[in-house]
């Protein structure tokens, strides 16, 4: 099963497709949570998924604005989408008959 | 970024694996975020990457069985290398003679020589088996190393108030150059090349027995020179085994080389097949 930021990295890496990289990942996942993400976090959960054979990470282009340096490219495999799925199909079992509006839930 | 800020980066991200670096580096200058916080970043990967190797089982091999158990005996040989010359520069300082422990001049010198030489070999191999137990974790051992020398210098410097005498601070240095230099270029071998040919680590591991052999043998004669001296009347030597035995894990990080090349070397093999 995978952890909520595995989740949300694969997500992420799904959504931006081909442009899938360590910054584009970063932002999207910063923009889509409202929260920050570090770059320990990033590599060390990429590094955790492609262990697990979740991604596969490739060596894209240098560009001018990264200082020539080259890019981290993640696609997301075939077990990974697999895995992002079942978390996804479990997240609404659990969540069937609840709901997290205001007032639903007495503390 | 400013120039002490561009080189405090580069010199962080030395920690990293060099495919990670440039990586890493390009994304700090793509995200053009502050210098603290892209520094804080840096240090936050590194540290991530740290806590997840030392939660394998080799790190601590390497830090607790070759820095711990070979690095402190080795410390201490080096260190003991000091005492001969020192006994004979301070007695020749204060009396104009030789520092007189029933062994000859030559004999003196043989003693010497195979304990540096063999401290130099073992030292060697120990930096190999080191850096080839755990290569990604060598940079943070290593300057924690490093770190602990340091503490063990302070406390000498604080205590003599940085006043002994410059030839008081050689006779001291050497010996952990001694130690240290062969050990430094073990790991960089390993760092840069790898493990071993098998035939190589066999020869290495070979020599190495041989050296403790030798040290083994010739570490009894001071003893045995007093008690001829003596006549038998004074007998603080140690028998043979047990000093074969304080010296004998000396052989443990030449053993995992050659353990680790014959690994790779049955792993060549499974693939030629």
């Amino acid at each position: 099963m995978l952890g909520e930021f595995e989740y949300l990295l694969l997500t992420s890496a799904a959504r931006l497709g081909e442009d899938a990289y360590g910054v584009a990942i970063r932002l999207d996942i910063e923009n889509s949570t409202g929260r920050p993400c570090s770059i320990g976090a990033l590599y060390t959960t990429l590094d955790r998924l492609e262990a697990k054979g979740l991604v596969k990470s490739l060596v894209g282009d240098p560009t001018p604005r990264r200082g020539g340096r080259p890019k981290r490219m993640v696609r997301v495999t075939a077990q990974g989408a697999k895995a992002a799925a079942a978390f996804y199909n479990t997240v609404l079992r659990a969540s069937r008959g609840v709901s997290w509006e205001k007032g639903w839930v007495r503390p | 970024m400013s120039r002490f800020h561009g080189f405090l980066l580069a010199g962080l991200a030395r920690l990293l694996e060099a495919d990670r670096r440039d990586i890493v580096m390009g994304d700090l200058a793509e995200l053009n975020l502050g210098p603290l916080r892209s520094l804080g970043e840096l240090c936050g990967l590194i540290a991530r990457q740290q806590v997840n190797l030392w939660k394998a089982w080799r790190p601590w091999l390497a830090l607790l069985g070759i820095v711990g158990l070979v690095g402190i005996r080795l410390n201490f040989l080096a260190s003991s290398l000091t005492m001969t010359p020192w006994r004979n520069l301070s007695t020749y300082l204060k009396y104009g003679a030789r520092y007189e422990r029933g062994l000859t001049g030559s004999e003196e010198f043989i003693v010497w020589i195979s304990v540096a030489a063999a401290v130099m070999l073992w030292s060697w191999t120990a930096g190999f088996a080191f850096t080839s137990l755990s290569r990604k974790t060598v940079p943070v051992a290593g300057a924690l190393l490093c770190l602990a020398w340091l503490c063990s210098i302070v406390p000498v410097a604080v205590r003599s108030r940085f006043v002994l005498p410059w030839f008081y601070i050689l006779l001291w240095l050497i010996p952990s150059m001694v130690f240290f230099l062969p050990a430094i270029w073990g790991a960089k071998r390993a760092f840069r090349r790898g493990d071993l040919p098998l035939r190589q680590a066999i020869v290495l591991l070979v020599i190495t027995g041989g050296a403790i052999a030798v040290v083994t043998w010739t570490s009894g004669w001071p003893e045995a020179a007093l008690e001829r001296w003596s006549e038998g009347a004074i007998r603080e030597g140690m028998p043979w085994f047990q000093r074969l035995l304080r010296n004998l894990f000396l052989s443990l990080p030449a053993a995992w080389i050659v353990a680790s090349s014959a690994r790779n070397s049955s792993m060549l093999w499974r693939l030629d097949r």
